[in-house]
């Protein structure tokens, strides 16, 4: 499987919500970091509960590859857009039924033997935030209505 | 972000190699504030699109996307105008054979007082970014 192919997966993966179909896409030690978030560790720990709670709080998630190119040093880098409606509460901002839109940028590490070793995601929080309709962004669980 | 880069070096050097080169000469270039450096690294008509840039107007939200040589240079110049001190670095460049390239880079600055907020402090902000360019 190439590295396209494999991001491909990895974002079907994503949005058909299969976290541990996910994980069986990575290197054990497979690495993190969501940027936004300054989150950065284990894809099996951190990286996965990211996943199961955008899974829990977007049930209707749709994942759109805009862009997917794969560097010399076997990187897929992907433009998605991750569309929604908000279900539950996302991120410690209370659920008002938002529908969400949001361009990100991922890259994937591949390693030779086909596995995804370290994972980078990058988008706007602010973005993020505006979507969800928090009103304050000292206090995001205020939220407009 | 998205551009159209210009071939930096059309000798024999690998694509991924000449793609790089124009890619750290456009952030090169960001990096000491010369906004028509960047523009001239660009193609003609090359895209832009900048994904944090949205502003809602009266009927509808604008967001940061058309040509390098209009929206482009516009919020390049407005962001440098509102951080005077507004610092580059790129951390990892990569290219494909295609000429696509992914840069991480993190961008900072403080933005200073105005007259219209004198009483507020000055602003100092610093983030992550990653941009893609063709």
């Amino acid at each position: 499987m190439s590295a396209r192919s494999l991001a491909e997966n990895f974002f079907g993966r994503l949005q058909a919500r299969e976290v541990d179909d996910i994980l069986g896409l990575m290197t054990p030690d497979a690495t993190v970091s969501l940027v936004p978030l300054n989150r950065h560790g284990p894809m099996a720990t951190d990286g996965a509960a990211y996943v199961r709670e955008l899974a829990r709080s977007f049930p209707d998630l749709v994942v759109r590859v805009r862009r997917l190119f794969v560097t010399a040093d076997n990187t897929a880098v992907a433009e998605i857009t991750i569309d929604g409606t908000q279900a539950d509460d996302f991120l410690a901002v209370a659920n008002q039924e938002k529908q969400v839109n949001l361009d990100q940028a991922w890259m994937l590490t591949v390693t030779p033997d086909d596995r995804i070793s370290a994972v980078i995601a990058y988008w706007d929080q602010n973005q993020l935030y505006r979507r969800l309709g928090v009103k304050r962004l000292d206090q995001i669980t205020i939220t407009a209505g | 972000m998205t551009t159209v880069a210009l071939p930096a070096d059309p000798g024999t050097t690998p694509r991924e190699d000449r793609a790089e080169a124009t890619v750290r000469a456009f952030f090169d270039a960001y990096r000491v504030h010369d906004v028509e450096r960047m523009v001239d690294l660009c193609t003609d008509g090359a895209g832009f699109r900048y994904v944090p840039f949205e502003v809602r107007g009266r009927q509808r939200v604008l967001h940061g996307e058309g040509k390098v040589r209009t929206v482009g240079k516009v919020i390049w110049t407005a962001l440098i105008d509102a951080f005077p001190d507004l610092t580059t670095a790129v951390t990892s460049l990569r290219a494909d054979p295609d000429g696509n390239v992914a840069a991480e880079a993190r961008i900072g600055g403080t933005r200073p007082r105005t007259s219209a907020s004198s009483r507020a402090p000055a602003v100092a902000t610093s983030c992550r970014t990653c941009s893609c360019s063709t």
